[in-house]
């Protein structure tokens, strides 16, 4: 069967018996099913003949069965969360029908995300072991992150036997040590976020990892070199950067002053997003870049950037673009407090940023770099442990969120400001956290009990 | 009927209500779920987790709950299509904010067009489709294996929407499609939509060859 286990709840019954069947549908015989989802006959038979007669599975010959026509309506899945109302709203406010055209420009298809790995080497039968080594939880949004990490735990408890993880602090060297302790525990897999891009030893370790057979799959962070990966579970900055920048251009009407505020000079997501933006910029003759400064990510940095672009003499720009929200409030706050006139702003992911933005009416666009990938990166490596081909690189969605009747002609809504700002939440909340956010209780099927390293 | 078979009809009404509950409205947490779906609180929140868990429902980043990625495998696999459940979401997106019109995965055959996993178009160009639609017959392929059809409810002789369409596989008398809802019943595709599906179709065939 599937997970090793045998299921204990119909709804987990109805779940398995609708996915042992493969991609072309072919019939299988009942006592096959059942004991592929580990039930026995007496209440196996009854359960299959309660779903054929819905029509979720049909009967083609004595004994065979097939998913029926009821389960072929499954297929009818909108991949993402769009609100009528939002859409609905945002065609009322769309400017004309011609610049319709403007939006084949805005994206480039991205091989990479279609790549797929088959990972039937890795089968195990479950309850799997772990281990997730951690760059750091030195801010909001990696604390978010792992949250998220920690839902998908809970979520998935019944085939999770050991969760163990290590906060490396940023130090390469720590990581390296850590990645060792936590090899010692026994793992099936190993998750890591790494610390540093540029080091030759991780590199070297996580290759040493996946010679011994354990399969690797990498969240946020990913080492130079990604031989040694199964998987990395990510998100696009250069959408973050390019989406951003287009909107600000077009905000703009197309002509004005730009200072960019870019994150920790060096990381690769503040160069990618960097770099987006200014080939999205270069498409506007009339913008102009007239300074470009880092922050660190920090609101002080935010805060200092701007204090000394005023200080020398510069006069208040038409647009402030940061790669987050992270710096931007306190490049917002520079303005708010010295009562100056606020520029349009850029970037999103901290609540924050969204409150003041929200409160001062400033126009602003946010492209939140999701921290719910967390549990995608769990929910990969249980995939991989149960043999499933998964992508070489999941990329998970980065919504552009507006505040209402901001949309220009190229850039729309997927979620509206209003919506998403959590106002009764803290102002260090990361809103793409996912549901870990507002602490939902998870009360999935009780399996073995999950230890923490 | 015995204790059994009315414990496993009453799971099966919850179970396709969980399915069927999140394409009606937002539903945004365990709560609103268990109440649309006429559970009590404990139950209701134990339902959603199991079906979390098993891949049936999946939530967005504002918590709101979809059909999860199992349901389209369970689907497409239904349907004889099943190899390009895992490469159809980054496709159908990628097509979807480089037309900015709604994309989907459709199997044609049978005098029906049963549209699969889906990403709804933006703006003006909003369209949500239906879960399936009349076609008296395949569509008609030209050269470059693209088409244009007319989708229409049963037994109205009126279009309910148009497509632009590329052929990705043909299994007996079925054929799986990716398309676009055109904006408007007398709409063309450009010369860069056709791009874009052919691409879309091309990505499909390839991966899903890859992966059988």
């Amino acid at each position: 069967m599937p997970t090793g286990e045998t299921p204990r709840s119909n709804l987990v019954r109805i779940a398995r018996i609708l996915g042992c069947f493969d991609q072309v549908n072919s019939p299988r015989p009942t006592h096959e099913i059942l004991q592929d989802v580990g039930m026995n006959r007496s209440t196996g038979f009854g359960l299959l003949r309660a779903m054929t007669l819905r029509g979720w599975l049909e009967r083609v010959d004595h004994g065979l069965l097939r998913l029926g026509p009821k389960a072929a309506q499954l297929a009818f899945v909108p991949l993402e969360a769009t609100e009528n109302a939002v859409l609905q709203t945002a065609a009322a406010v769309t400017p004309e029908r011609g610049s319709e055209e403007a939006h084949l420009a805005v994206t480039e298809w991205d091989a990479r995300l279609f790549e797929t790995v088959s990972t039937s080497q890795y089968k195990r039968n479950p309850p799997f072991r772990i281990g997730f080594a951690n760059a750091s939880l030195s801010n909001a949004w990696r604390r978010a992150m792992f949250d998220s990490m920690r839902y998908a735990e809970r979520l998935h408890a019944d085939r999770i036997d050991a969760f163990l993880v290590r906060e490396a602090g940023d130090d390469a060297h720590t990581q390296i040590d850590q990645i060792d302790e936590l090899l010692d525990c026994d793992l099936d897999i190993l998750l890591v976020s790494t610390t540093n891009v540029l080091s030759p030893l991780l590199d070297r370790k996580l290759k040493d990892v996946a010679a011994r057979g354990i399969p690797i799959v990498a969240v946020d962070r990913r080492p130079r070199d990604h031989s040694s990966l199964v998987s990395f579970v990510t998100a696009s900055d250069r959408r973050i950067g390019r989406i951003s920048a287009l909107w600000l251009a077009e905000r703009l009407k197309g002509v004005g002053r730009i200072w960019m505020l870019s994150g920790l000079e060096g990381t690769s997501p503040a160069i990618r997003r960097q770099s987006a933006a200014f080939n999205g910029f270069s498409e506007f003759p009339g913008i102009q870049v007239e300074a470009v400064t880092y922050t660190d990510w920090t609101e002080a940095g935010g805060w200092t950037a701007v204090e000394r672009l005023i200080d020398q003499g510069a006069d208040v720009p038409d647009g402030i673009w940061c790669d987050s929200g992270l710096q931007g409030v306190g490049s917002l706050k520079y303005f708010v407090e010295n009562e100056l006139a606020v520029p349009v702003h850029t970037g999103g992911d901290l609540n924050q940023m969204y409150k003041l933005a929200l409160y001062y009416k400033v126009p602003f666009v946010a492209l939140d770099y999701p921290a719910a990938m967390g549990a995608r990166a769990v929910e990969v490596a249980l995939d991989v442990l149960s043999g499933k081909s998964v992508p070489r690189r999941v990329e998970v969605p980065v919504p552009v969120v507006l505040p209402r009747g901001m949309e220009t002609a190229s850039v729309r809504a997927d979620a509206w400001a209003e919506r998403h700002v959590g106002w009764d939440l803290p102002d260090t909340a990361i809103l793409s956290q996912g549901p870990s956010l507002r602490g939902t209780r998870v009360e999935a099927d009780k399996g073995a009990g999950t230890r923490h390293g | 009927m015995d204790k059994h078979g009315n414990s496993y009809d009453k799971a099966l009404d919850v179970f396709e209500k969980l399915l069927d509950e999140p394409l009606q409205k937002v539903l945004s947490g365990p709560l609103p779920l268990a109440r649309a779906v006429g559970l009590a609180t404990t139950s209701g929140y134990r339902a959603a987790a199991i079906a979390e868990s098993e891949g049936l429902l999946s939530r967005s980043t504002e918590g709101d709950y979809l059909r999860g990625p199992s349901t389209r495998t369970i689907g497409l696999s239904a349907l004889g299509f099943g190899e390009f459940a895992l490469v159809a979401e980054p496709v159908l997106i990628q097509l979807r904010q480089a037309t900015r019109l709604t994309a989907f995965l459709a199997v044609a055959g049978n005098s029906q067009c049963m549209i699969g996993p889906h990403s709804r178009g933006r703006g003006l160009t909003f369209a949500v489709p239906q879960a399936q639609y009349y076609l008296p017959s395949l569509p008609v392929l030209d050269d470059e294996r693209l088409a244009e059809i007319s989708l229409s409810n049963r037994h109205e002789a009126v279009a309910a929407q148009r497509a632009a369409i590329a052929a990705v596989s043909e299994r007996e008398d079925r054929q799986c499609i990716v398309g676009v809802l055109l904006p408007g019943l007398h709409e063309a595709a450009t010369d860069d939509l056709r791009a874009h599906l052919r691409k879309a179709s091309d990505l499909l065939r390839t991966q899903s060859e890859k992966l059988t």
